[in-house]
């Protein structure tokens, strides 16, 4: 008897990947392939945008683990957000 | 002749009434009816201010439709109708009739036409908030609704200082119209509009209030609480730089909180509140092309997160917890609900084809047109950070599977129609957006999807997607797990309630040992007059008596003397 595979795991992320990595490309190309005229600020340039993005996600890592590793407070039984569990 | 205005506030206000009297199956259809009622008689006006009535000798106005309340009233009470099908999935009266007192208050506020009323209907609607998380089940919200009462009312206090302050350069002032910031009153209003809007150092209550409320409650507290903020701060002080500065703080606060909290409905708060500083970034600007975008956004916003609310709150329902740590295998006893949470978050986010996209796409352009770069970019970062920290964080959790195969448990029926509901609207005005610009107060031609407006914002998000999961293919990104984070408010109800009670004892204290030496110089003060009585009463008893009397004696001779030489 042949065991049914489990279901997969890590699929979500292999999509939101393939569905990033398309809007990346496709919006860099069009981009670049269309005739604009100049901006007025370095951001707005060709691929600024995708270098802002990049910048934004890597400050907001590096602030989510500033924030956890100084903001974080014990669980206490008369605790606040987490009470519902 | 009386003249009675019904402001389409007052029609929910009423329904709130009847809520608390009615059979459960009603309480849904009525809350419903009741928005749908208030449309009618907002779309059935004409633009204008009705009859002002007077009191005290101030104009009251109860009734002042125009293009910039009739936006947030349609945003506000289409949103009713969505939370009015959610609320018939459980059973709680009390909640009912806040949310619909919370909507009757919000909406009353947008449409009155004097500074008295609007601070009374945006008391009510504060208080009803209060009253929302009370009602809530879950854990700890009595505490969180007296945090809430206590920022409505300073809020409260302030308002009314400022409108007394308003008042005093004479009764024509009290008409609902822009305010200047430097003057004592403006000032007032001003910081209680801040408070209302979740600026920064204000901006717990929000997170702290959805948090603790329940799944519906959540809903409407995102959609009725901050954005009447937005509406008056765009009637009352449009074109106040600071609001600049106050809505970019509003965005990094939010986008920071959104990416390091684990209560996925604290990150929605804190989403709400970077999207809430786009719009008072907007307002600050105030230019008209600005003040349309700011509208616009407050709109989409009032959907997007309505729907996110509603998702999360479907999650707690059926989990007990909403934590993003904890949202593994939601696809697989979930489907529908995670997939209208991918959705709802989208949305939220500002991806083409949801409806944020189309009025974010007009805030870069009216921010573009006054050359300020800082804040555009930061206005920029706004849809890639909340892809980021909202869309793909909650998605990645919460279709991250189990091995196992779990038994299916979706959502109760009407909250999975109400999320969708509002997801849809986001998709439809998000495809179609000129109805929303038709709806705006200034004439906008604008194009969304003009290749140099969509092809950039796919880069930006890509880019900051692609970040993402490389960040947390190497293990870079932080780790899901169960914690809670301090805010501002760590400070008033840690140290600073600390502080209070020390002083307090200390003031107990003060008092006691004030009262005791007052007590000891009452009683030998009592005595020294009880003493000088009794002599009164004898005064010739004893030595000091024989005294007296050879004084007296003495003083009389004296004076005989005196007369006669």
């Amino acid at each position: 008897m042949i065991k049914p595979a489990p279901p997969p795991k890590r699929g979500i992320a292999a999509m939101m990947l393939l569905f990033c990595v398309v809007a990346l490309v496709a919006g860099l190309g069009f981009e670049f392939l269309n005739d604009t005229p100049p901006r007025f600020s370095v951001v707005a340039q060709p691929g600024g945008r995708a270098v802002l993005g990049v910048g934004v996600v890597v400050i907001l890592v590096l602030l989510a683990h500033g924030m956890r590793l100084l903001l974080t407070t014990r669980e206490r039984g008369s605790g606040d957000a987490a009470d519902h569990t | 002749m009386l003249q009675i205005t019904l402001n389409p506030g007052f029609v929910c206000i009423l329904a709130a009434l009847i809520v608390l009297a009615a059979p459960r199956v009603a309480r849904a259809p009525i809350m419903a009816g009741a928005a749908v009622a208030a449309l009618w008689l907002m779309l059935d006006r004409e633009f204008g201010a009705a009859v002002a009535d007077a009191q005290m000798g101030v104009p009251v106005v109860l009734l002042d439709l125009d293009a910039l309340n009739r936006i947030f009233g349609i945003a506000m009470l289409i949103a009713l109708i969505i939370i009015a099908i959610a609320s018939s999935a459980r059973r709680n009266r009390s909640e009912d009739a806040a949310i619909l007192l919370m909507a009757g208050g919000a909406v009353s506020a947008l449409f009155v036409g004097d500074l008295i009323s609007f601070v009374g209907a945006a008391a009510l609607a504060g208080l009803a908030s209060a009253w929302i998380v009370f009602a809530s089940p879950v854990a700890n919200a009595a505490q969180s609704g007296v945090r809430l009462l206590i920022w409505q009312g300073l809020e409260g206090l302030l308002f009314l200082v400022g409108v007394a302050f308003h008042l005093s350069a004479g009764a024509a002032s009290s008409i609902f119209t822009q305010l200047d910031v430097n003057t004592i009153g403006g000032g007032f209003i001003f910081v209680a509009l801040l408070i209302r809007a979740g600026a920064p150092l204000a901006h717990v209550w929000l997170k702290d209030a959805i948090a603790h409320a329940s799944p519906v409650g959540a809903s409407a507290l995102s959609v009725f609480s901050t954005m009447l903020g937005v509406y008056a701060l765009a009637r009352l002080f449009p074109a106040v730089p600071l609001l600049i500065f106050i809505g970019m703080g509003m965005i990094v606060i939010g986008l920071a909180y959104a990416m390091a909290e684990d209560d996925a409905r604290r990150v929605g708060a804190s989403a709400l509140t970077a999207q809430t500083g786009v719009c008072v970034a907007l307002i600050g600007l105030g230019s008209p092309l600005a003040m349309a975008a700011a509208e616009g956004h407050a709109f989409t916003t009032i959907f997007a997160f309505c729907g996110v609310q509603l998702v999360l709150g479907a999650i707690l329902v059926r989990r007990g917890a909403a934590h993003v740590s904890a949202l593994e295998g939601v696809s697989r006893a979930m489907p529908l609900t995670a997939t209208l949470l991918l959705i709802s978050a989208l949305a939220a986010s500002g991806a083409p084809l949801f409806a944020s996209y189309t009025t974010i796409t007009i805030a870069l352009e009216a921010m573009a047109q006054w050359e300020l770069q800082w804040a555009w970019a930061l206005l920029a970062c706004v849809p890639a950070g909340l892809f980021a920290a909202l869309c793909l964080r909650l998605s990645l959790a919460a279709f991250d599977g189990v091995a196992q195969r779990t038994p299916i448990e979706e959502a109760p029926f009407p909250m999975l129609l109400s999320a969708a509901l509002a997801a849809f609207f986001c998709f439809s005005v998000g495809v179609a957006p000129s109805w929303l610009y038709g709806l705006l107060p200034t004439t906008l031609e604008f194009a969304p999807f003009a290749i140099d407006r969509l092809a950039p914002h796919l880069a930006l998000l890509g880019a900051a997607g692609v970040t993402l999961l490389a960040a947390r293919a190497l293990r870079l990104a932080p780790a899901e797990q169960h914690l809670r984070l301090r805010d501002v408010d760590a400070l008033y109800r840690g140290p600073l309630a600390g502080a209070g009670r020390w002083l307090g004892v200390v003031l107990l204290r003060v008092y006691g040992t004030v009262q005791a030496f007052t007590e000891r110089q009452a009683a030998e003060l009592g005595r020294f007059v009880m003493r000088a009585v009794r002599a009164c009463d004898r005064p010739y008893r004893g030595a000091s008596g024989l005294a007296s009397f050879a004084a007296l004696i003495t003083v009389a001779a004296v004076a005989l003397v005196w007369r006669f030489l």
